[in-house]
């Protein structure tokens, strides 16, 4: 209980809190003028924007009602008319539409993006997909392939691109898939979404593309890529038609890995016509490199000379 | 809201307009952020005789203390009341404790409280201030009745009122500028504030503040007021006195008495004479600095006076034990003190402002209305901030639900 602070009760005198203010004009000085002013013109100020707000709403319900295209749902859209395809690589439009399988009359706007986006990336030769609405009824998709750099050994022909990503190619030519090595000594794990990455295909990618466009001829007559001793030895073993074992070496460049090679063959050629090769070692470091001819070719040379290694000098 | 609220302190005396600014920080603080000073007119012993003259003083000493205080608008102000239109009454609450075991309980309390409370008033009066005196339990005081034992209890009520169309000219003025009033305080219970201590108010006080147009007076007794009251007399009238005793203007006279005035003897020489203007001017001329200081002192004697005799039997010397204070501007005559000890029989002093007010020119006896105003919307603030709390947390929520009091 405090002093003369409550209001008066039902049975207490009245106290100066229930007096009302006198609502006749009274004369006000100058600057209660202005202080009032003040308070009515912020009144005002808010009352305006309030109205403004209002009313900037009640504009723009009816020019949606008279403009109800301007916000049409997803179930007044069109129905997918087109897939307007652009690739970098050998997948087509009917591909595309298998992979997406959406079903007939679909509405445009119905088109879930996202889904359509991981189907079309999920099998692993399309690299990333891009998809967007192009209204009203066509839908654009833009793929970015991955490249084969080798093939692997199966019961179905599975592709294998730079970064490891193994995958079932389609649309490749014949004679493309034909020239790829294949890839050995990597061991291939199924998983839910595919096939899972294999490691190394980056220096095998650099060996190939090397030899592709450096060393065409020799590029040819790979038939298989081992990664067998990449771990262990950091080397690469490939399986030539004339030579049954070169071994690359990861520490020296593979251009010119490449090129004592062909240097070698053209030598072994010329003095061994027919020889077979059974092993060329690049890897050895120094200027001489280990080649070990087949002891069952035609023989051309001295017996003694047989089954041992020569040695080429650079 | 804000943490940090600016609440205002505004006195309208007969003479000057003061406002101050206080920053209430955290609901827990006050800082003195903001001062303004104007001469007041329309203005005559607390009540509004001109509104428009008396609105354009406030309003500027308003619009001066908040820009001193950085341009901030005043959340709402606490105005001191003044004017012989200020009254009060006693009324004594009595109850018989209705608990078995004969304990008090709130319920008891209330309602011996509400009884010294219900009193009309004439239709044209309001309440001011209820002030209770220490509860009494069987004819003992206690400080708290809660939970004592006893058969009677019973509680004293000093009600202040005022005219209610005086009450509404000064509230109107100040919400013309767009404030609203928080509190009306009577101006002797702010000045006692802060010239007085809890324990000065234990022993027995009576504090007067002797302002340009009223003197208000409060007694306390056992730390709760017991007579509060206005005479309509004040430092104008001094002034008023000299100018007609001495045939000065009243300017004249004014400067005579901040020079020369003193309440009580002190001219040795009968003969000794002041000159009225001092600056040797042609025109200036001498008056008695005895029959100035006759003057005033009869006049100071005589409010005095009048003041015991409208205390009656409520004041005595052995029950006020830490005498008179004086306050306000004509406190600051010469020897007053010593009047007042004289005519009251007890000792008697000037009132000096608190510790925690720093700046030297509130410092003056005239601004402790003020002061105390500000002592009031502390204490008051956070009285409130408390009981909002409260009132918020789940109890106070749950107590509100099932027929609490807000």
């Amino acid at each position: 209980m405090k002093d003369g602070r409550q209001f008066a009760g039902p049975d207490e005198p009245r106290s100066w809190r229930e007096l009302s203010r006198k609502t006749k004009p009274r004369p006000l000085s100058a600057r209660a003028k202005r202080r009032r002013l003040g308070r009515v013109l912020r009144l005002a100020f808010y009352l305006g924007v309030f109205a403004a707000g209002a009313f900037a709403a009640y504009e723009v319900h009816s020019y949606w009602k008279r403009n109800p295209n301007l916000f049409r749902t997803a179930k007044e859209a069109k129905p997918l008319r087109e897939i307007e395809l652009n690739s970098d690589g050998v997948l087509d439009r009917d591909w595309v539409s298998g992979r997406l399988r959406f079903p007939e009359g679909i509405a445009l706007m119905e088109v879930d993006i996202d889904a359509a986006r991981v189907r079309l990336e999920e099998g692993g030769q399309v690299e990333t997909a891009v998809l967007a609405r192009k209204f009203p009824d066509v839908l654009v998709v833009r793929l970015r392939e991955r490249l084969p750099v080798a093939k692997i050994k199966g019961e179905r022909a599975l592709m294998v691109a730079r970064d490891g990503v193994v995958y079932e190619g389609h649309g490749y030519e014949r004679g493309m898939v034909d020239g790829l090595p294949f890839l050995t000594g990597a061991g291939i794990v199924p998983g839910d979404a595919g096939f899972g990455k294999i490691e190394g295909m980056d220096v095998v990618a650099e060996l190939l593309g090397t030899a592709n466009s450096g060393a065409d001829n020799l590029y040819r007559s790979f038939r298989e890529v081992s990664l067998a001793r990449l771990a262990t030895d950091h080397v690469l073993v490939v399986k030539m038609a004339e030579v049954e074992r070169v071994t690359f070496g990861l520490r020296e460049d593979f251009y010119r890995q490449l090129a004592r090679l062909d240097l070698i063959l053209e030598e072994l050629r010329a003095k061994n016509p027919g020889a077979g090769i059974k092993s060329v070692d690049l890897s050895v470091s120094g200027s001489q490199v280990p080649v070990l001819l087949d002891e069952s070719a035609p023989a051309q040379t001295d017996s003694s000379q047989r089954n041992q290694p020569r040695f080429f000098q650079q | 809201m804000s943490s940090n609220r600016y609440i205002g302190a505004i006195e309208m005396g007969t003479s000057k307009v003061n406002v101050l600014i206080g920053q209430f920080e955290l609901s827990k603080s006050l800082h003195i952020v903001g001062f303004g000073e104007c001469q007041s007119h329309g203005i005559m012993k607390g009540s509004v005789v001109d509104a428009k003259r008396a609105g354009e003083a406030v309003h500027a000493a308003i619009a001066a203390a908040e820009k001193v205080a950085g341009d901030i608008r005043m959340e709402a102000v606490y105005l001191a009341q003044t004017g012989a239109h200020l009254d009060g009454f006693y009324n004594a609450g009595v109850s018989s404790i209705s608990a078995t075991d004969g304990r008090v309980r709130s319920g008891d309390i209330e309602r011996v409280w509400a009884l010294a409370k219900a009193k009309n008033l004439p239709e044209d009066r309001s309440v001011v201030h209820q002030l209770r005196r220490p509860f009494r339990v069987d004819g003992q005081i206690v400080r708290d009745p809660e939970g004592i034992v006893g058969e009677k209890l019973e509680v004293g009520c000093w009600t202040v009122h005022g005219q209610t169309a005086r009450l509404r000219d000064n509230i109107n003025i100040i919400q013309d500028f767009q404030i609203s009033v928080r509190n009306l305080v009577v101006s002797s219970l702010a000045s006692a504030r802060v010239v007085t201590s809890p324990l000065d108010r234990q022993q027995g006080v009576l504090v007067l503040d002797i302002g340009a147009g009223t003197t208000d007076f409060v007694l306390y007794r056992d730390g709760a007021v017991l007579v509060t009251g206005v005479l309509p007399v004040g430092g104008v009238h001094l002034t008023n006195d000299l100018s007609l005793g001495l045939s000065l203007g009243e300017g004249e006279a004014e400067l005579m008495k901040i020079r020369h005035g003193r309440a009580t003897f002190a001219a040795r020489d009968r003969g000794e004479k002041v000159w009225v203007d001092g600056s040797l001017s042609l025109g200036d001329r001498q008056v008695s600095r005895m029959a100035i200081e006759q003057i005033i002192t009869a006049r100071v004697r005589e409010i005095f006076e009048v003041v015991l005799k409208k205390l009656g039997n409520a004041f005595s010397p052995e029950t006020t034990g830490a005498g008179v204070v004086l306050t306000g501007g004509t406190a600051k005559l010469d020897g007053i003190a010593d009047v007042a000890t004289a005519v009251f029989g007890v000792p008697a002093r000037v009132g000096e402002a608190p510790a925690w007010v720093e700046k030297q020119e509130l410092r003056d006896p005239r601004h402790s209305t003020g002061l105390g105003l500000l002592e009031y919307i502390l204490m008051h603030e956070r009285e409130l901030a408390g009981a909002r709390r409260s009132r918020s947390g789940l109890g106070g929520i749950l107590g509100t639900l099932f027929g609490g009091k807000k």
